[in-house]
Parts: C-alpha cells; structure tokens; sequence
C-alpha cells in the first residue's frame, strides 16, 4: 500500500465509525418513539375503558 | 436560539469536520521524512483528545452517581463510556495505519500503545458490566469500576514521559511540530471535541428518555394489574 492509501483507509474507517454510530442511535430512538406509541395507545384503551 | 440548538449544533459538529478534513489535507503541511500519511496524525490526535475527554466525563459522572444516586449520572456515565470506546476504537486503529509504513510494523508493544489497549479493554469491560447486571447494583458496581478504570487516563498520558518507548511525544515537547501544523491540529481537536460532545448528549438524551418510558410502563401495568 502506498503512504496515501493508508491515510485515506484511516480516515474512511473514522467516518464509517461515525456514520455507524450515528445509525446506532437513529436505531435506538426509532425503537424509543415506537414504544412511546404502543404506551399512548394503552393510556387511551384505558382511559376508554375506564370511561 | 435554544429550541433550533438540536438542529445548529449537529450542523456545526459536521462543519467542523468538514474544517478538520481540509485542515489536515489541504493546509496542514507536509511532513519531510514520513510524507502524506502524518496527516493521519490530526484524526489520531483529535480522537485521543475526545476519548480523554469522554472518559474524564465518565469519571465525573460516577462520581456524581455515587453522590447523588440519580439514574441520570448514570446514563451520562454510560453514554460517555460508549463515545469514549468509539473515540479509542478510531486511535486504535489509526495508530497502526500510520505505524506500517513509518516503523515497519501495525504494532509495537510500546508503553503508550499497551496502556491504550489497556483503555479500550477497561472502557468496554465497563459497557459489559454496565449490561449485565440490572438496576441499581449494576450502576453502583459500574461506577466504583469507572473510578479505578480512570487510573489508566493519566498513565496513557505521561507514558510516553514515564517509560519512553518508540511513540513520540507530541504535546509533551520533543515532538519537533511545525509550527504551521498547530492551526489545523487545534481545529481537528476541537472538531473531535464537538463530535463526541454531540455523541454523549444525544445518547444520554435517549439513555434518559428510555428510562422515563420504563417507569411510564411499569406504572401502568400497576395500575392495570
């Protein structure tokens, strides 16, 4: 490999590591907001329920 | 400003990277003996700084933790904890990338390279803990982990002093810096230093978020119950 290829490997590997972890917690928040939505729908079955 | 901050601020951690990018490629200068791939140095070194900084933050927030015994210590501790391994992660491979072709060899048990291998093993040995206990115990045992694991921060630092293996040393003179490669290594760290500042507050956003929804639910199935 020349000098030039292992600047450019090192840097691709921090932004792919960025990238990588910037999805992680997309990941992480697509799973909160859904969990946010199957609470709401409880709350109002049980405030149907409750009447 | 403050309720268009979780849009600025991102945006002003890219651009900062965007600087950092050409600060190291197009305005740093090139070294004379071992060519274009010093400029791996400005990533390696805004890494390290950021994993440093994480850590420290890791530290504080046990601390905190142990005091004050509140959930959120703990999330800041842990989301600094997993920014910190990323950043050490990035050193840890940058290293041996620019090692090859100057030293001949992806690694050398140096001082400086042990205790940073050392780091990573502590850091992501404190993630696993972190995982698999539960509840306050695992918070608790995390934190008195995180506060020896912080040991291992200065050794990496004055390693270099202390035992003087094959590493330069860089900011604790003999590192020989062109002056003109100071500008573009204070806007890499300071790059560094947003990014990870991004990383842990947005992690510890949904850390704190995720525990809110956990007592939300454990609550109502109380009361469904």
């Amino acid at each position: 490999m020349s000098n030039i290829t292992y600047l450019f490997v090192a840097f691709a590997f921090i932004w792919t590591g960025v990238l990588a972890y910037l999805i992680r917690l997309s990941g992480l928040r697509k799973q909160l907001e859904e969990r946010i939505d199957r609470l709401q729908d409880r709350l109002e079955k049980k405030e149907l329920h409750d009447g | 400003m403050k309720r268009n901050a979780h849009i600025i601020v991102p945006i002003l951690g890219m651009l900062a990277m965007i600087a950092a990018l050409a600060g190291a490629l197009l305005i740093a200068p090139m070294e004379k003996t071992m060519g274009d791939v010093q400029r791996i140095f400005y990533f390696h070194l805004g890494s390290a700084a950021a994993a440093f900084v994480a850590f420290t933050c890791v530290f504080i927030a046990s601390i905190g933790f142990i005091v004050r015994r509140s959930p959120a210590w703990d999330n800041l501790a842990s989301a600094a904890a997993e920014v910190g391994v990323l950043f050490t992660t990035f050193v840890l491979v940058t290293g041996p990338l620019w090692a090859r072709p100057i030293w001949g060899r992806w690694w050398v048990w140096d001082p400086r390279l042990t205790t940073t291998l050392m780091l990573w093993f502590l850091y992501t040995g404190y993630l696993v803990l972190r995982q698999t206990i539960p509840g306050y115990r695992g918070a608790m045992a995390a934190a008195v982990f995180a506060i020896l694991a912080y040991v291992d921060v200065p050794v990496v630092y004055f390693s270099v002093r202390w035992w003087r293996g094959i590493h330069p040393q860089v900011l604790s003179g003999g590192g020989g810096l062109d002056p003109r490669m100071i500008p573009p290594l204070l806007v890499s760290v300071a790059a560094f230093l947003l990014l990870s500042g991004i990383l842990i507050r947005e992690r510890f956003t949904l850390a704190n978020a995720t525990d809110s929804i956990d007592r939300i639910t454990v609550a109502l199935e109380d009361m469904e119950s």
